[in-house]
């Protein structure tokens, strides 16, 4: 479960700035009610309120974040072997791009170098970035020599 | 020159889940209104909790983990002595 922590910045009435972080926050939360409740917490200090800053915690190696929104991994990639050797065509219908870990991308055409290679799709929003993956298995390696 | 003791407070909001875990949030320096305890300060405390709970401002660790309350609000109030070394004779 990704939360976010919330960074709220206000001046104390001595002028000295401070930071005040609340954890648990709901990354999808929008920023106009994230700005409320930074306000509302401040209001019960004798702190002026500047700002506040969305902190994310998301751990990108062991989760991902389904649901709708920008920037978020939610394609699809299939690769379908055309007549060349180790030559995939690449479909890919989410956000952001796509990458491979040995092989080789030229516009929609992957080119296999191993018998097992990962392509993956990497996007980025606002918050965070993820990775999803599938093996392209049974790829001929190219003839040697 | 004497002891010279400082005090500051601390609101202690402690905020529950639907599964039952709580969370506290820490608000330093609160203010007259809260700090003179009666229905004006439990008012703002029960907004807050009602913003949170309306537009799930806070999640749990678990799937499904939203707010559900805030279970309690105390103002500790810490006082902190610095002792004046300068009144202790050396021995």
């Amino acid at each position: 479960m990704a939360t976010s922590s919330l960074s709220v910045k206000s001046t104390t009435t001595a002028g000295k700035s401070v930071q005040k972080a609340v954890t648990n926050i709901n990354p999808q939360a929008s920023a106009e009610n994230l700005s409320t409740f930074a306000q509302m917490i401040n209001s019960l200090t004798n702190h002026t309120y500047v700002g506040a800053d969305l902190i994310d915690k998301t751990n990108v190696d062991t989760e991902t974040r389904p649901g709708g929104g920008s920037g978020k991994i939610e394609g699809v990639i299939t690769l379908t072997q055309t007549a060349a050797l180790g030559e995939y065509d690449i479909s890919y219908n989410g956000d952001g791009t796509v990458q491979c870990l040995r092989g080789s991308i030229l516009g929609n055409k992957y080119n296999a170098t191993d018998e097992y290679d990962v392509v993956y799709a990497l996007a980025t929003d606002n918050y965070t970035a993820a990775v999803c993956f599938f093996e392209s298995e049974n790829v001929s390696p190219a003839p040697a020599g | 020159m004497a002891d010279t003791i400082k005090s500051s407070n601390t609101l202690v909001l402690t905020s529950e889940f639907v599964d039952e875990d709580t969370r506290t949030i820490s608000v330093d320096d609160p203010n007259a209104t809260i700090l003179a305890a009666g229905a004006s300060a439990s008012a703002s405390i029960s907004a807050l909790g009602n913003f949170i709970k309306n537009n799930n401002i806070l999640i749990g660790d678990k799937a499904g983990a939203d707010f559900s309350r805030i279970k309690s609000a105390k103002v500790v109030i810490r006082s902190v002595t610095d002792l004046d070394l300068n009144d202790r004779e050396e021995g």
